[in-house]
């Protein structure tokens, strides 16, 4: 039995299967970039029910707020992404109060959200190009060696520990909507803000707060991208992937954010390795569309229609 | 060919352009964030069949008309079913998908390095002449039962439903209507530019028209026209401002939709004015008897 | 209620019309005061000013490349202007932003042909930009400097003829820095088995690619070719494709942030054979990668050496006036400055047809940061015969490889 086996794993099975194994480590790590920024994403639309489009803007904002407050204060990781992390989350609050809360006083149109929130993400990233545009910009190393090898498979460090962070996050918001009063308020507003309006919850307060969280977790999406990337302008157009990710794990659904950004990690680095990279937007734009018409709940959502 | 009949004849490609996103948005209520795929099949329709055939211009606008209506009939066919932000993404990824195809299909479309050398036949007054088409054809889509259709689709989609309309198709139509349109735009832009490439058609584009429909407002005709008008000679007016230019635009977007939710014009259209004068006109004449 | 209505309404009619008299009137003012800028200059005192435009991408996706281009041509009005011009007048650079958009190009350029009456414009590296200007060149009869790596933007493919206004100016054209490393790899190493690893949205990277395949097959190999989309962040698939391909270098004249990211997550896939790449391998390329040790073996091409002799008043000018080192497209726009003022010179005038023809036949000789012996050719209106420097990265230092130019 153990020599069948053995001569079944035969040298070159065992190479396919260490390269498609890899492969998928590969689609993780990708996919947790895209899950983290979905997660952000996904929690606002669980809210106020539109695509908040400029989480790319805050996210690139707080890419090159944390590369300028390293240089200058020569701060270690932690710090780095805790202060940068503050500072999502009040900007998200301003960008909040521009873009929202007007809107939300007045009970616009939602589409008019959408309008809002896409001019605020390129203005955002204009203010980038502006300030920083002339040359490129790169975190130092902060982690070294930067991945580790284990039996010839490799892990990259920093997909390791944003993956980690994607599922405290997860852990963490599950608490909070939950378990907390604050959750509640956020979860009944979600159904119906009127009717929480009366009950005396003040509205304004939990989407600030809301708002908040949703910085902070920009700002991480930001930091991890400067970290595995590079700095420029144009990171901001990784919402997109953002928003498909969440859109295929059911929009609205935390946990939905996760599988969807994970899915549409591996599934990107498999049609790359069937098709070629060129082919990667072709594919990827026939697989969701095929995948929204049998499931347009996404993975883990509930489909409801919605009235515009 | 002057610096204004330049610019305008550019703002002119632009403004139908944003027209189309009028059908969509403002009529129907479509997130179209791919809307520019749609200008770039018309801009390659007319590049390719301007260089290599010898096709007279009105054939080979209207060709490219039907290549982007053909393709808004291919995507919209399963996008109308899907609800507002999955549209809204599916149109984008059809965006990239169009870019990725133009460019991996180097030896018939040329690829990142796009097409050159076609012929400049776009004239001021030829793009004014369409820009009225336009208007007409789009006020009359408007008033007809199938934008009267659009409208109710827009603002309840159950509720139209429930009376008795087949919202997939009238939406399907308003995308084939207005992708059209958009494909038309591109097809006057490749004649205008003499040159196509892939990049220009990002979503950026498709979310300025966007923004740019509801600064207008968003049932208005006139206004989203007007405010075509405004957004796309902006630029030129703003050009000792280089790159702050886009901030200035951000921020009167920002503003309207802050402070006139309904855009500068609501839901008024010029027609309207006249309309009201001769009211007030007739008032006066029955008060002075 | 109906009357609160009512005067909203007003108010909102009253906010349209005041937007649109003030676009108008913005309309109006913006080019009166134009017409001021330049026109009572040009009327009043015509001596005193010659016009030079630059249309480059200040925003945008190469917001990277026009910043640094329009900061050089910046630099070199001012130095010109402090030095008392150019005969006897004074510069007056006039910039316009173009997003890096056709449309928005053609009207820039035709603003400075028609309102600021300029005698030249400086434009931009990118192809896209340089191609959709060449009809309105021959139109304006404005001569357009620019650095564009595509041939067509100078010159008709089909009939071989040039487009009278345009130029290409301070570097070689996409395939012939394809052709300068092939042959350069060809006769200092004995590396053979290429894979080249493109950006097929980018046209720099697709030309000179392209020319490089075509090229390589006379020399060697090509076991492989991959590609990417400009804003992947994901290429470890390709390279462990290359990986597996048993490639014996890669070419890749990618853009400097792809490369980073893929000479980093060629570490992590145990990819490790020499880079062979283009201009944008040049600073601040090495300072970018986490750990600049890890790029063992590389190869690319620049304009000038940045740590020459010559170089360092211009460097150190440019650090002065914007904070920050200049990149190699700042000297390809300060040089392409120099040479205009010696082309306004040789033509003894700031007519634009005199510029023309002096950009076209009387450029020979000069002294730029790219070289000591820069002319313009006549029949291509390409820079003759002008090679480039070869630099080398060796376990993340960076050396001098000497000015190479292949002989045919």
């Amino acid at each position: 039995m153990a020599r069948l086996l053995e001569t079944w794993i035969s040298q070159e099975r065992m190479e396919r299967f260490m390269y498609y194994f890899q492969m998928l480590l590969n689609g993780l790590s990708l996919g947790a970039i895209y899950a983290i920024i979905a997660l952000g994403f996904t929690l606002i639309y669980s809210i106020l029910k539109f695509s908040n489009f400029s989480h790319g803007g805050i996210m690139v904002v707080c890419a090159y707020f944390a590369y300028v407050i390293q240089r200058r204060y020569n701060l270690n990781f932690g710090m780095m992404m805790l202060i940068t992390a503050a500072f999502g989350a009040v900007l998200a609050c301003i960008v909040q109060y521009i873009g929202f809360e007007n809107l939300r006083a007045k009970r616009s149109n939602i589409m008019l959200f959408f309008v809002s929130s896409s001019t605020l993400g390129i203005l955002l990233q204009n203010i980038i190009v502006i300030t920083f545009s002339s040359t490129y910009y790169a975190y130092p190393a902060f982690f070294t060696p930067p991945f580790i090898d284990v039996n010839g498979f490799t892990f990259s460090v920093s997909d390791m520990i944003m993956l980690g962070i994607s599922a405290v996050v997860i852990l963490g918001l599950m608490f909070l909507l939950y378990r907390t009063r604050l959750g509640i308020a956020i979860r009944a507003l979600s159904m119906d803000g009127d009717t929480v309006k009366l009950m005396g919850i003040n509205v304004s307060v939990v989407v600030a707060l809301t708002f908040m969280v949703s910085g902070a977790l920009a700002a991480v999406a930001g930091i991890f991208c400067g970290v595995n990337y590079i700095l420029y302008p144009q990171l901001n157009q990784l919402v997109f992937k953002g928003m498909i990710a969440s859109i295929l794990g059911g929009l609205g659904n935390i946990s939905g954010a996760l599988y969807g950004g994970i899915m549409l990690g591996v599934l990107e680095v498999c049609f790359n390795n069937a098709f070629g990279a060129g082919l990667v937007p072709v594919f990827s734009f026939v697989f969701s569309m095929i995948f929204l018409l049998v499931r347009p709940q996404g993975i883990a959502g509930k489909y409801v229609l919605d009235k515009v | 060919m002057s610096y204004y009949s330049a610019v305008m004849t550019s703002a002119i490609v632009n403004i139908i352009a944003i027209l189309s996103m009028y059908t969509l948005m403002g009529l129907t209520g479509i997130f179209s964030m791919g809307q520019a795929a749609f200008m770039c099949v018309g801009a390659y329709a007319t590049g390719m069949l301007a260089i290599h055939s010898h096709l007279p211009m009105a054939v080979i606008v209207v060709l490219s008309i039907l290549a982007g209506m053909v393709c808004a009939l291919l995507v919209g066919f399963p996008v109308v079913k899907l609800r507002r932000d999955y549209i809204a993404m599916i149109t984008m990824g059809f965006g990239e998908a169009i870019v990725a195809l133009l460019n991996n299909m180097s030896n018939i479309t040329g690829g990142a390095n796009g097409i050159n050398n076609i012929p400049r036949k776009m004239t001021l007054w030829l793009g004014v002449i369409i820009l009225a088409l336009i208007l007409v054809i789009t006020m009359n889509f408007k008033r007809s039962k199938y934008g009267r259709y659009c409208i109710a689709v827009k603002n309840d989609e159950l509720s139209a439903a429930a009376m008795g309309i087949n919202v997939a198709r009238v939406k399907l139509t308003a995308f084939v209507f207005a992708s059209g349109i958009t494909a038309l735009a591109g097809s006057l832009l490749a004649y205008t530019t003499t040159y196509v490439e892939p990049t220009a058609f990002g979503f950026t584009k498709s979310i300025d028209w966007i923004s740019f429909v509801f600064v207008g407002g968003v049932n208005s005709l006139t206004g989203t026209l007007l405010s075509g008008m405004i957004f796309c000679t902006l630029p030129e007016i703003l050009r000792f401002a280089d790159m702050y230019r886009i901030i200035a635009q951000c921020a009167i977007v920002l503003l309207v939709v802050n402070f006139l939710p309904n855009g500068l014009f609501g839901e008024h259209e010029f027609t309207d004015a006249i309309a009201a004068i001769r009211k007030a006109a007739k008032n006066r004449k029955r008060g002075n008897l | 209620m109906k009357m609160t209505n009512k005067k909203r309404k007003r108010w909102r009619l009253g906010v349209a019309a005041a937007l649109m008299m003030v676009s108008i009137c913005g309309c109006a003012a913006g080019n009166s005061g134009n017409d001021q800028g330049t026109g009572t200059q040009a009327a009043g005192d015509s001596g005193d000013y010659i016009v030079i435009g630059s249309v480059n991408d200040l925003s945008g996706n190469r917001s990277v490349n026009g910043n640094a281009i329009n900061n050089g041509v910046k630099l070199a009005v001012e130095e010109i202007n402090a030095a008392g011009g150019i005969l006897g007048k004074q510069i007056k650079l006039i910039t316009y932003d173009n997003k890096n958009d056709s449309q928005e190009s053609i009207n820039g350029y035709t603003r400075l042909a028609d309102l600021d009456k300029a005698s030249a414009v400086i434009t931009s590296d990118a192809s896209s930009i340089c191609l959709s200007l060449v009809e309105i060149s021959n139109q304006k009869k404005i001569p357009l400097m620019g650095m564009p790596s595509d041939p067509r933007a100078v010159m008709n493919p089909d009939t071989q003829e040039v487009y009278p206004y345009m130029f290409l100016v301070d570097q070689p054209n996409a395939p012939q820095q394809a052709n300068i490393m092939a042959k350069y790899i060809e006769a200092n190493t004995d590396l053979r088995k290429a894979a080249v690893f493109y950006d097929q949205s980018n046209a720099y990277t697709v030309t000179n690619s392209q020319a490089f395949i075509e090229i390589w097959e006379d020399i060697g190999e090509v076991v492989i070719v991959e590609t990417c989309n400009s804003n992947d962040q994901d290429y470890k698939t390709q390279l462990n494709k290359i990986k597996n391909s048993g490639a014996e270098f890669i070419y890749c004249p990618n853009m400097p942030s792809q490369l980073v990211m893929m000479v980093q997550q060629a570490v992590q896939s145990g990819l490790d054979i020499p880079y062979m790449g283009a201009m944008d391998m040049a600073d601040p390329f090495l300072s970018l990668l986490n750990d600049p040790e890890s790029l063992s073996l590389a190869y690319f091409q620049m304009v000038c050496w940045m740590q020459d002799e010559k170089i360092q008043p211009f460097f150190k000018a440019y650090q002065e006036a914007y904070g920050e080192d200049p990149i190699v497209k700042s000297v390809n726009g300060y040089d392409a400055m120099y040479i205009l003022k010696a082309a306004i010179e040789k033509a003894g005038s700031d007519d634009p047809e005199a510029i023309k023809n002096a950009l076209e036949n009387e450029i020979s000789g000069l002294d730029l940061l790219v070289s000591d012996d820069y002319s313009q050719d006549p029949k291509t209106h390409s820079p003759l015969e002008l090679g480039m420097v070869m630099c080398k990265i060796e376990n993340g230092k960076l050396s001098n490889m000497g000015y190479f130019l292949p002989e045919d």
